[in-house]
């Protein structure tokens, strides 16, 4: 097994335990995401080996963390307008937009001794290895920003997300081919088309793809082949080849598939919200969130957070976005005098 | 319904949560709670077959401040079996139901 990257700074597995490898190829946007569920409950029953998925969707769609409410989240119209299936997925995370350009990698597992994987956020560091190695090997200075993004130049190319489900743990992931910010930005509910452009802005400055780093990028058949490459070096199983079993293929048909289809697991109710000054509120990249703010007077604000950080903050007049209101970043106290300052507004 | 002191110290932040509705029944092994933590989701079935009574309403309202609670604060539901539990101390119920888990 070769070294780990040196910028990477991640811990590497020692003797590593057996794992399945399962290539999907290009495949449609149910299987490519939701395939690792059925997985889930074969290795959950140790009817299968701790497994990693490799597989790239045939056609764009819109996946929603499990936690989110697509009324809150999704402009039902343009996914209508643009054909694109919505998906819930069982991990975390905010709203995502997929496409062919990107490859996926999904570890499925029970965190058994000698994987370096536990069960839980801690495992983002180990699984990413590869995907990180396989950034460096294409000669782009890439780096975790946790607790789960990968990042060429402050630039998130890779987003992941975990979990459990059904007594398996699920780390999944992908690398970005093309950054569609415009159509990450369509599909978003937004209050106003200010907004939208507002939100559009700011993933294109938070976001990059392999298009974009690399003068001649490998097709994503390619990638999905370097990937392959990288877990086997990087990885957390020593991986053999295989094909799902016919029980991972019937669940998937007979249980998976139809709980996807089923409008009350897509749609979750929304729940009763506290009242409060944010009237939207928009992740853009890790910490980084769009949001409208109500001020005195019902004045809206938008205003570009990174954490506590206020990175850029504007009043919303009868032409649209002012000027900014703060010089440089700042935080929200300095947001609030701002506001003050301007007699009341 | 709550989780182990050794399971809270694993789950870190808790930024998002679901539960299940009260007067809702449900079987032994479905998933009934959701946590979220650092794009991390957990998701936590029911035990037993029986009814959910109530829900700790404080889990929405502020999840992050009950992840480090005590189980007497950050318990998620409570639910009436749908059979006696063998072999727990039960006490009788004037409508002739289940103990209170």
């Amino acid at each position: 097994m070769k070294g780990a990257p040196s910028s990477a700074g991640l811990a590497l597995p020692g003797a590593r335990p057996p794992g399945r490898l399962l290539d999907l190829g290009s495949c449609e946007p149910f299987r490519a995401q939701a395939f690792a569920e059925s997985v889930a409950v074969a290795v959950a029953r140790r009817e299968a080996p701790e497994t990693l998925i490799l597989c790239r969707p045939d056609r764009p769609y819109v996946s929603i963390g499990f936690h989110q409410v697509s009324s809150e989240e999704i402009e039902d119209g343009e996914l209508r307008r643009r054909g694109l299936p919505l998906i819930r997925r069982v991990t975390g995370g905010g709203t995502t937009f997929l496409d062919p350009s990107q490859v996926f990698y999904q570890l499925i597992y029970r965190a058994e001794p000698g994987s370096g994987l536990s069960g839980g956020p801690g495992d983002f560091a180990t699984a990413l290895a590869a995907p990180l190695a396989l950034l460096e090997r294409l000669g782009l200075s890439a780096q975790l920003r946790p607790p789960s993004d990968l990042v060429v130049a402050g630039r998130k190319l890779s987003g992941n997300a975990g979990g459990t489900w059904e007594g398996a743990h699920l780390l999944v992931g992908g690398l970005l081919g093309t950054a569609d910010v415009e159509a990450m930005a369509a599909i978003l509910r937004c209050p106003s088309r200010d907004f939208r452009d507002f939100v559009q802005k700011a993933m294109g400055e938070a976001l990059t793809g392999l298009d974009h780093e690399l003068s001649h990028p490998p097709s994503p058949r390619e990638l999905s082949e370097k990937l392959r490459s990288s877990f086997e070096d990087f990885g957390p199983w020593r991986l053999t080849p295989g094909d799902p079993e016919r029980t991972e293929e019937e669940r998937f048909l007979t249980e998976v598939l139809p709980r996807h289809r089923d409008p009350s697991w897509v749609h979750l109710p929304a729940l009763p919200r506290a009242p409060s000054a944010v009237q939207r509120a928009v992740r853009v990249a890790g910490g980084r969130f769009c949001l409208v703010v109500e001020g005195p007077g019902r004045t809206e604000y938008f205003v570009l957070a990174n954490g506590n950080e206020i990175e850029s903050a504007y009043r919303i007049g009868p032409a649209g976005p002012e000027a900014p209101l703060l010089a440089s970043h700042g935080t929200w106290e300095d947001l609030r005098q701002k506001v003050r300052s301007w007699g009341g507004a | 319904m709550g989780l182990t002191k050794e399971v809270r110290a694993q789950v870190g932040r808790v930024t998002r949560f679901r539960g299940p509705s009260p007067g809702t029944f449900h079987r032994q092994g479905e998933p009934l709670i959701s946590l979220e933590s650092e794009k991390w989701v957990g998701h936590f079935s029911n035990p037993l077959d029986g009814t959910v009574t109530e829900v700790n309403e404080a889990w929405y309202r502020d999840p992050s401040a009950l992840g480090a609670c005590p189980l007497e604060d950050a318990w998620f539901y409570r639910l009436l079996p749908k059979a006696p539990l063998i072999g727990t101390a039960s006490r009788p119920r004037a409508e002739g139901g289940s103990p209170e888990v």
